[in-house]
């Protein structure tokens, strides 16, 4: 499973920077960072010696293999290091932890110092690379537009508001099943854009539910990408603060809907504009309680969509403050939101969408083995084979009908090990 | 809420999967009550978030970028030729206002940047152009003073973009929703804008407009009391009708002429009885007297016949008695034939 360990090695890369760039030198927090950096690197290189991970087109390759997953996970970090001109990192078995530590900083964005030592090697590649650039496909390819284009917002503070008709576009040309597991992205860099995107994906699944047509579809997709691009203007301090937020700070966090739905009406083009209301609206609840105070008239039908699957990706993801919750506690938390919080129609289609255990949900079995649900075209809950009965990583994932199997618990990704997302290949067969 | 745990307890039973377009379980009018709440029209959604904007937004610099965007659309529907857009975002702040009173010379300076000359030169000349000055009254009429206090501006120019008639009719469309805004330059010093402007105030078809019109009639100039004629005719010519009786007296020959011509061309049957009252009651002329009977005598109806007669029998008389018994005869006359 290479691009599980290039993923863990990107992980620990990208955390030792953050936290070289958070402390100083010497700190306990930076050195389990970078001793945990050390412990990637063995294990990425224990094998053949050395690895190249490479960047070509819009994805990460490992050794001239493209890591699909990784590329969307750790796209912040992909897209700084195109930035400083980094094409490629040769790490050698043993490389030295100041080496590592160097490339950490600079892939972090806290320093521009190369490594020097030798073990680490920046732009020169040690294995031959593919001689075509991969990129990356469909749904993924769309999922990595929708994080440029927030980047880019991040960035300048407006955005194209074409290009983000064409992202939504290309969603809606991706099947749902898939689009769900998709949506099981997530990462602790940028986590309001992930969120956002995911709430996209989602949001375009129970719009399809609902018999919505191509352009109203669209315009749904394009208000649910962006409804939060109110937390990108106000100060992310206070967004991802860990623990309880002071009054000042709810208060800023509560500016956040008029703040996008400012950005967004200044940004659209006739017949996007519904998206400014979605960003107005998507922390309003049905009953007329919420924010902002909307005199407790009608919110728009995208809102409530949206409203609905905000939560859902919110329950299901980590927060600073809190872990994430599985689909089905996701899913009871809703239900009884319903009514109140959220639209009971749009509750019901919703909870009908996504099934008991939705595609890319992680099950425990009786048998000790963890299946990830994919999706299928009939009523059959069908899934494949991602840890045996001895807990251990299956290499090539195997069908499993879950039938006549026992489902004992649902496990969150960081438990089970597995990122749904990563097995996207699966699903799209 | 009944309903929810009816919706929990079914939906926890079961394993479904994800199944694309298999709504086969949901009721349908469930489906169809949902997709009925889907509203076409995007740009009502942008229009009511600005509102909700402007009224939920209390800090000043974040309210003032509010306006900022809204000045931007407004411009830009413009640009793009889409009136009912415009009007729309327009309206969005002029109709019904959400926003804090404290704001309000913000809205008024916004109003001011955003109905800037260029922006209603631009839409004028487009309208003037396209020939669509009527399809343009409702986002004439929402920029209202903007528009008129720009076309009084282009009015004192040599060689104005727009031409009189069409400043005239680009008034009057203006005018129609709001006659006011017409009125506020009829006490202008300048003659000639108060002459379009009585004009236009005609065209209006707003009887607010006859009492400015009236008061006109005294106006030192005698191109602006013709225009006043014309417009308080226009407006209504029952109301008129007195009004173009004085006109007649009016010092000025083209005043006269004027009324006159707006006499003969009144569809009110009092014109009659008017006229004659004017004819046989001396003061006149012979050749105002000859006029008048000549407009009686084109009127259709037995009353015509009738008051010929009775001017035409008239024995006593000298001056424009005598001359409009003559023309009486004459016209008995020619009736006859």
């Amino acid at each position: 499973m290479s691009e599980l360990l290039g993923r863990n090695f990107l992980r620990a890369l990208l955390h030792a920077g953050h936290r070289m760039e958070a402390h100083p030198e010497g700190h306990q927090s930076v050195d389990d960072a970078l001793a945990a950096l050390d412990r990637a690197v063995d294990v990425l290189t224990s094998a053949t010696g050395a690895v190249t991970l490479s960047i070509a087109g819009d994805a990460f390759s490992l050794d001239g293999r493209m890591l699909p997953h990784a590329s969307l996970e750790f796209h912040g970090m992909l897209r700084n290091m195109e930035k400083r001109g980094i094409g490629a990192v040769t790490v050698y078995r043993g490389a030295e932890s100041w080496d590592l530590a160097d490339l950490a900083a600079v892939v972090a964005g806290a320093s521009v110092d190369f490594p020097t030592g030798g073990t680490v090697v920046v732009n020169q590649s040690a294995t031959p690379q593919p001689g075509e650039p991969e990129t990356l496909g469909g749904l993924r390819h769309s999922y990595v537009s929708s994080l440029d284009a927030l980047e880019a917002f991040s960035g300048e503070g407006t955005f194209n508001m074409t290009s983000v008709g064409g992202i939504v576009d290309g969603f809606i040309e991706g099947r749902v099943g898939p689009s769900l597991m998709l949506a099981t992205v997530h990462s602790l860099e940028k986590a309001t854009h992930y969120h956002s995107v995911n709430v996209c994906v989602l949001a375009l699944a129970l719009g399809r539910a609902v018999g919505l047509e191509r352009e109203e579809l669209s315009r749904l997709g394009t208000g649910a990408l962006l409804h939060d691009v109110g937390r990108v203007i106000l100060d992310e301090t206070a967004l991802s603060k860990k623990g309880s937020l002071t009054r000042e700070e709810w208060a800023e966090v509560r500016l956040h809907p008029q703040e996008g739905a400012t950005a967004i009406l200044a940004a659209a083009r006739p017949g996007d504009e519904s998206a400014a209301l979605v960003a107005l609206e998507h922390h309003a609840r049905i009953d007329g309680t919420g924010y902002p105070d909307l005199n407790g008239r009608k919110l728009h039908l995208h809102s409530r969509i949206v409203a609905v699957v905000d939560a859902y990706d919110a329950i299901t993801s980590r927060r600073p403050h809190r872990p994430a919750r599985t689909p089905s506690e996701a899913r009871n938390i809703i239900v009884e939101g319903a009514g109140t919080a959220y639209d009971p129609d749009l509750v019901r289609v919703f909870v009908h969408m996504l099934g008991e255990y939705p595609p890319g949900s992680l099950l425990q079995l009786d048998t000790g083995e963890v299946v990830m649900v994919t999706p299928g075209e009939d009523r059959d809950l069908r899934g494949v084979l991602v840890r045996d009965m001895a807990g251990v990583l299956v290499e090539e994932p195997e069908p499993v009908l879950l039938a006549e199997r026992r489902v004992v618990g649902q496990l969150l990704a960081e438990e089970a090990g597995v990122d749904p997302a990563a097995l996207l290949h699966v699903a799209e067969g | 809420m009944a309903g929810l745990n009816e919706l929990a307890a079914e939906s926890w039973e079961g394993t479904g999967v994800v199944l694309e377009a298999d709504l086969d379980d949901l009721p349908p009018e469930l489906i169809t009550r949902i997709r009925a709440e889907a509203i076409p029209d995007p740009a009502a959604a942008g229009v009511a978030a600005l509102r909700d904007l402007l009224r939920i937004e209390t800090r000043e610099a974040r309210f003032k970028r509010v306006l900022r965007v809204w000045e931007g659309k407004v411009v830009t529907a413009l640009q793009n030729r889409d009136l009912a857009a415009a009007e729309a975002w327009l309206r969005a702040v002029t109709e019904r206002p959400t926003f804090s009173s404290e704001f309000v010379a913000h809205v008024q300076k916004a109003f001011q940047a955003l109905a800037r000359p260029a922006v209603v030169d631009d839409l004028l000349q487009w309208l003037i152009a396209e020939e669509r000055i009527e399809e343009g009254a409702a986002i004439l009429a929402a920029l209202g003073e903007p528009v008129v206090n720009r076309i009084v501006e282009l009015m004192a120019v040599d060689e104005p973009p727009i031409g009189r008639r069409h400043q005239v009719d680009l008034l009057a469309v203006v005018g129609r929703s709001d006659t006011r805004l017409l009125i506020m330059h009829l006490n202008d010093e300048r003659w000639f804008i108060v002459r379009n402007m009585a004009i236009a105030v005609g065209r209006t078809g707003r009887l607010q407009g006859v009492g400015p019109l009236r008061s006109l009639l005294t106006h030192p100039d005698p191109r602006v009391r013709v225009e006043a004629l014309r417009g308080l005719a226009a407006l209504d010519a029952d109301v008129a009708l007195p009004d173009l009786v004085k006109g007649f007296k009016d010092d000025n020959p083209r005043v006269r002429q004027a009324a006159v011509t707006l006499l003969r061309a009144s569809p009110n049957p009092q014109v009659i009885p008017v006229l004659a009252g004017l004819v046989e009651g001396g003061g006149l002329n012979a050749a105002e007297s000859e006029r008048l009977v000549e407009v009686i005598a084109e009127r259709k109806g037995p009353e015509v016949e009738a008051t010929l007669r009775r001017i035409a029998e008239r024995r006593l008389g000298r001056g424009g008695i005598r001359a409009a018994r003559d023309a009486a005869r004459r016209a008995l006359k020619e009736r006859s034939k």
